[in-house]
């Protein structure tokens, strides 16, 4: 076996020292070989992870499409059905007085909040449950009761 | 910073500490020569005393166009008759300001210069007769019963006890004129000196003389070796265990955190591919596999009148949350357009500046504005387009 310590014994102090230099020289040319793969592998990652992110945003988002349109066709000819589903998220979010109407390729529900919130909750929930799409919102504020009337786009 | 002699004995396995702080003095004798680092603080000066018959001393000068390499070859082919051992295993310390050469085996320098390497002081290893060196006199020290011979030409030697009288002879013989002081102290016998002068000292009291002699620049060859050792530089710098551990955690991280942060994005990745993957299997069972995701999934929406199913827009909707429509008379937000109608009722000039102020922060245009101010309070309708973003 070579005894590593006689042959280092063995060589001249200028030897030991240019050992040491050529050593040294690796080491330092390891860990910056190293340091740069991480930061290349972690560059890459980080492309990786952010295409994968919006390819997932995107694909959700297509599917809730999908999944809109179809609730939205499916309850196209059932506006009793359709004016159920509102009541029930009504009530489940305490919004007053509610009223829906239908007008060829539209759909109106007329009702009164007590905070803003309501409205974005019950537009999301008309969205997700029927799938169908707002087209706008009425906001008036009569002595300090706010009543709120929203439009939905039907499908045809 | 505390100041440390250490004395070690004729076989090398003792030595005697002293030790010279500010106020305090301690003396530690026959101490392992393992155990000198016990008795040693770090980052002191630690000067070490070899017994002088273990160093060949021989006044040799050096001249002015000799290269370092040259004079030792010069002086290892002069003197290779004087060496008990093969040149190559001694160790040659010169000094220029001295005309003194010390000679040394490296089978004695070396595993000592690796022993105080290890105590993480500043150190010096002398013969042990500079301790009571003195300018152009010979002077003979008792010390640990060996006699310590420190000649007026700068060299020296010891002598045990036992030979002292054959090497008296000899030293007699060489030197004329050789009349030593004999130095000695806690009650040495100085029989063998009568003839000539004694003088009483004591052992501190030449420490702390030869720390004001030396107590800046020492001229003196020292024999010792600075090394790097592990053991030292820790000491050094007062490295505990708690510090290192904390050192090596800290290290650690530093090598395994970038790792661990690619991994944890791989991960993330891997996360979404699959929940991808999987809103493609519940749109269609039969779905195998994600090929290029945007291109399938536009595939699949192209079956729908895409005016029918626009996504919902949920910055609009945010929108409604950025300005207090509950403080406005009446609003419209048209998410066809992207616009916001807003009309105000004799609405107070403070309440107006903030909804102002807002409406200027957000990312909005305003179309239309038909505001009157009249006597401080503000009435009629602004149009906003509401940016995209």
């Amino acid at each position: 076996m070579i005894d590593l310590g006689k042959i280092w014994l063995e060589r001249s102090q200028r030897e030991q020292n240019l050992i040491m230099l050529t050593m040294i020289s690796v080491c330092l040319a390891l860990l910056i070989l190293l340091s740069s793969s991480i930061l290349s592998q972690t560059n890459q990652s980080r492309n990786q992870l952010k295409k994968a992110k919006q390819d997932f945003e995107y694909v959700k988002n297509g599917a809730d499409r999908l999944i809109g349109f179809a609730l939205a066709s499916s309850l196209k000819d059932q506006p009793n059905e359709i004016r159920r589903i509102i009541n029930e998220i009504a009530s489940q979010n305490d919004l007053g007085e509610i009223e829906v109407s239908f007008d060829s390729d539209k759909m109106f529900s007329t009702f009164t909040i007590d905070d803003i919130d309501q409205i974005i909750v019950f537009i999301n929930q008309v969205n997700g449950k029927i799938g169908l799409n707002i087209r706008s919102l009425d906001y008036v504020n009569s002595n300090k009761v706010g009543s709120v009337t929203v439009e939905f786009e039907m499908v045809n | 910073m505390k100041n440390y002699f250490i004395h070690i004995d004729n076989d090398f396995a003792k030595a005697e500490v002293f030790s010279y702080g500010d106020s305090i003095s301690s003396h530690h004798p026959a101490t392992d020569m393992d155990e000198i680092r016990s008795h040693v603080d770090p980052n002191s000066k630690a000067v070490v005393f070899l017994p002088s018959n273990m160093i060949r001393c021989i006044y040799s000068k050096k001249e002015t166009n000799e290269s370092e390499e040259q004079f030792e070859a010069r002086f290892f082919s002069e003197h290779e008759d004087d060496l008990i051992t093969d040149v190559s295993s001694n160790r040659l310390i010169f000094s220029e300001e001295n005309n003194l050469a010390l000679v040394v085996e490296k089978s004695i320098i070396d595993p000592l210069n690796d022993l105080l390497n290890q105590i993480g002081c500043d150190v010096e290893i002398y013969p042990e007769y500079f301790l009571h060196q003195a300018l152009d006199q010979d002077t003979c020290l008792f010390i640990n019963g060996r006699y310590s011979f420190s000649f007026a030409d700068g060299s020296g030697f010891c002598a045990k006890k036992e030979s002292f009288n054959d090497y008296l002879d000899l030293v007699t013989k060489e030197r004329k004129n050789f009349k030593p002081i004999f130095m000695a102290f806690d009650g040495a016998e100085a029989s063998e000196f009568k003839q000539t002068d004694c003088k009483e000292v004591s052992l501190e009291a030449l420490h702390r003389d030869f720390l004001t002699a030396h107590s800046k620049k020492s001229n003196l060859p020292s024999m010792f070796e600075s090394k790097f050792n592990v053991q030292g530089t820790l000491r050094r710098f007062n490295f505990e265990r708690r510090d290192l551990i904390y050192s090596f955690i800290v290290i650690s991280s530093l090598l395994i955190l970038p790792l661990v942060n690619i991994a944890l994005m791989q991960s993330y990745k891997k996360s979404y591919e699959e929940k991808t993957f999987s809103i493609f299997t519940e749109l269609n069972p039969n779905f195998r596999r994600i090929v290029n995701s945007r291109a399938q999934m536009d595939q699949l929406l192209l079956a729908i009148n895409s005016n029918e199913t626009k996504p919902l827009d949920l910055n609009v909707l945010g929108y409604l949350r950025a300005i207090p429509i509950d403080e406005i008379a009446s609003s419209n937000i048209d998410f066809d357009n992207s616009n916001v109608t807003l009309e105000f009722d004799r609405m107070s000039s403070m309440k107006y500046s903030i909804i102002d102020n807002l409406i200027e922060q957000s990312n909005t245009r305003v179309i239309k504005n038909d505001i009157e101010n009249t006597d401080g309070a503000f009435s009629g309708s602004l149009v906003l387009e509401i940016g995209s973003d």
